[in-house]
């Protein structure tokens, strides 16, 4: 993620976006901050953050986009860069308030029972369900580092790109990796 | 490669992030050996079942945002630096053009040279070691500040190494702390030893137990070792080093500690003995609720705090049977569970199911979080004929049971979803983005405030309808109305606000006089008058949402407006008509 470093910055300061920036470039971010800034936010939200430091940091992100292409940084993947700038935005934020960081899922109703299974039994799909929830439950009390590396890693992103952005070695990152899907298997298959 | 190969190693080769060799190893093991084959296949289906489960269930869970979202315009609007410098930024602006970026080169290389030499020569650190404690005993502070029905768990590995013996492997343990007790348990084949020859160690030298990566930990360790803190530089940790006195009787003869200065937590530590050392390493660190706790431990670390079985039990009286059922009578009972419910706002939105048979009331409290489950378990320890069930029962459809929560649609994640295509004729009664958004998330929460009060009563009449209302003895009458009649209030109170807070747009937008809501003529129960209430409500909440946030079907102020206000007149006459009810019975 040698791009993100290009805007990194204090998350909470104002940022100061510069009058001439091309209208193509405002276009570009508006369009995506459309589309993308809800996904953003629950990245963040998905680290522990609370629903008001999300959607502000989620704003943040999509401002240092405009910014980092104003300033002719090159980009090659925006989604990518988007979601890296995000992380360590939230890592940020957990080395500012130095305590463990829980997500709060709303409750679970009847959610996956039947989604995305329609040739299941509805005992299977039940059972299906339970295990969808006791994963996610498990994902939400991951330790936080744990956590942002499996979401990262979800977006695609390789070991390397993870332990920059969680400040560890690559063999750290790949240590944590492991623990944290050997937990989230155990979840599933409890 | 004749050794299994571990997860990490397949998830690795799966991942291809494992080196060119190791890969090829890992290939020809697979090609080998059917055990690691087979494990790499399960390995792969769990990796989609955590898939599935992220997007499935982990992202929908994730409460949406509360407030609106700025338009981007707003934002570039906001983040734009004002057109007029002041002099500050003048004075900036001068300083820029005064150090070109070559000037800053050679300035900074010179600084730096200069922090160099005195680095070197003098040997200093930027920080003490001092003040490395203190702030790992502050960072300690914040991290041990768990809420109740919460416990903090180190993981660990620890070894003991002989002086001059290869080192043994690190065993695996966990340290578990609570407000009241510190319980260190084996983790892994093997380590039982481990656990008791380090719980040796520290009774030997007269430490209590407590988490051994904490300030605490260090404090005690330090103190016995008589030894002056030093601190050094590793990598980008500090290290912690005491020196013990020769002379000591301690039998210590150093103590290190490895502190990271991102959290200010204590990674490893070791303790240096004239024959062996301890090693203690930090694998992980979390905050556990005491739900996830296994019971025999809960016991030793928070035995008040010992939930009852999992299964539904009478939590009057646990363990022993109910015989007293008999001469229960359940809508007695019913009522009881409903006024706990309601005394402790549980019967707004939250998803609790409760059943009722012909012996005992079933009250599901399945989805709620650990520390909600106790409250309610408690607040309904003594109700004779009640039992909480905290898993969910296999196969159980949840629309079998009626409810008191989980049948309001999303009271808690639904969100103002965006301001930023609201008409013209808004933001410029408006002016500011924030004042819209303020009085948008405002009129939302009063009419969120109505709808969970009114999908409560829909509730209630559904557990009461006229005809059981009727066979109540005349004190769960008044008591059923009681509830009813709270619900009512708010609910009207929610609703008189939201007008209030409307009232100024109807001379902005032109509103005319409203044409009077009729009066229903004919005979109609507080359950009926209720039910109408919540479908105007939910029209009501409708509007708002697509006047004042971006919807699939926006409309424009000055066209919605008029529908809005005459819907919320309407909805306070039926409100009237459900408390008159109450009131003439």
């Amino acid at each position: 993620m040698a791009e993100a470093k290009a805007v990194d910055g204090a998350p909470f300061r104002k940022l100061e976006v510069a009058v001439g920036v091309t209208p193509n470039a405002t276009e570009r971010v508006s369009a995506l901050y459309q589309t993308l800034r809800v996904p953003i936010y629950r990245f963040l939200m998905a680290q522990g953050l609370d629903a008001g430091t999300a959607q502000e940091l989620a704003q943040d992100v999509f401002i240092k986009l405009l910014i980092a292409i104003e300033r002719g940084s090159e980009i090659h993947n925006e989604q990518a860069w988007l979601y890296g700038v995000a992380s360590k935005l939230a890592v940020d934020f957990w080395r500012r308030e130095g305590r463990p960081m829980w997500v709060a899922l709303d409750a679970m109703p009847a959610l996956a029972e039947t989604l995305r299974a329609p040739d299941l039994t509805p005992e299977a799909a039940v059972a299906r369900g339970q295990k969808l929830r006791r994963v996610s439950q498990a994902m939400a009390r991951l330790p936080k580092e744990q956590r942002l590396g499996i979401h990262l890693r979800m977006q695609g992103m390789r070991y390397r790109a993870i332990a920059e952005i969680l400040g560890v070695s690559t063999s750290t990152a790949a240590e944590w990796l492991s623990i944290a899907v050997d937990r989230l298997r155990s979840a599933a298959n409890e | 490669m004749n050794k299994h190969l571990s997860l990490q190693q397949m998830l690795g080769y799966l991942d291809g992030e494992l080196s060119k060799s190791e890969t090829t190893d890992a290939a020809e093991h697979l090609h080998a050996c059917w055990t690691c084959r087979i494990e790499m296949d399960r390995l792969e289906g769990d990796i989609a079942v955590i898939l599935d489960a992220h997007n499935e269930a982990f992202i929908p869970a994730i409460p949406l945002p509360l407030s609106a979202w700025a338009s981007f315009e707003t934002l570039i609007r906001q983040n734009r630096p004002p057109a007029r410098r002041s002099n500050w930024s003048a004075v900036v602006g001068g300083f820029r053009q005064a150090f070109t970026p070559h000037r800053v080169v050679v300035l900074g290389g010179l600084v730096i040279a200069c922090a160099l030499f005195v680095y070197l020569r003098a040997g200093t650190q930027a920080v003490s070691a001092q003040e490395v404690i203190s702030r790992v005993r502050l960072a300690d502070a914040k991290r041990l500040a768990v809420p109740q029905g919460v416990v903090i768990r180190e993981r660990l590995q620890v070894r003991r190494i002989p002086n001059g013996a290869a080192a043994p492997p690190a065993r695996r343990m966990d340290a578990w702390k609570s407000p009241t007790a510190t319980v260190w348990q084996s983790s892994g084949e093997g380590s039982e030893d481990a656990v008791s020859e380090l719980k040796g160690v520290y009774a030997s030298h007269g430490i209590a137990v407590d988490l051994p990566l904490s300030a605490a930990g260090i404090d005690s360790w330090s103190a016995l070792s008589g030894g002056t803190p030093t601190l050094t530089k590793e990598g980008s940790d500090f290290g912690l080093n005491f020196v013990g006195s020769p002379n000591s009787k301690t039998g210590l003869s150093a103590v290190t500690a490895r502190i990271e200065p991102s959290t200010w937590h204590v990674k490893d530590m070791t303790i240096q003995f004239p024959d062996s050392s301890v090693e203690i390493t930090e694998s992980e660190e979390a905050a556990v609720p005491i739900s996830e706790v296994p019971l025999v431990l809960l016991a030793e670390l928070e035995p008040n705090s010992l939930p009852l079985p999992s299964k539904a039990q009478p939590v009057s009286d646990i363990g022993s049977p109910m015989i007293r059922s008999s001469s229960i009578n359940m809508d007695q009972v019913q009522l009881d569970v409903l006024a706990v419910l309601h005394r402790l706002h549980a019967d707004l939105g939250e998803p609790i199911s409760i059943a009722h048979s012909n012996k005992t009331v079933t009250v599901g409290v399945w989805h709620l979080p650990g520390e909600r489950q106790l409250e309610i378990r408690a607040a309904l320890k003594n109700e004779p004929g009640v039992m909480v069930q905290t898993t969910e029962p296999i196969g159980q459809m949840r629309a079998a049971t009626s409810s008191v929560g989980a049948a309001v649609p999303g009271l808690q994640n639904k969100a103002i979803v965006a301001a930023d295509t609201a008409d013209e004729a808004l933001t410029k009664y408006f002016g500011e983005a924030k004042n819209e958004q303020a009085f948008t998330r405002e009129a939302m929460e009063k009419s969120s405030t109505a709808l969970a009060h009114l999908y409560a009563l829909r509730n209630l009449q559904a557990q009461f309808p006229p005809e059981r209302e009727r066979t109540l003895s005349p004190i769960d009458q008044a008591r059923l109305e009681s509830i009813v009649q709270d619900h009512v209030t708010v609910t009207i109170e929610a609703l008189s606000q939201l007008k209030i807070q409307l009232a100024p747009l109807d001379e902005a937008f032109h509103v005319g006089e409203l044409s009077q809501a009729q009066q229903s003529t004919y005979e109609i129960t507080w359950q009926d008058a209720s039910l109408d209430a919540l479908g105007t409500a939910r029209t009501v909440d409708r509007l708002i949402r697509d006047i004042f946030t971006t919807s699939e079907s926006p409309y424009h102020a000055a066209e919605a407006l008029p529908q809005l206000q005459q819907e919320l007149a309407r909805l306070l006459n039926e409100m009237g008509t459900v408390q008159k009810k109450m009131i003439v019975r």
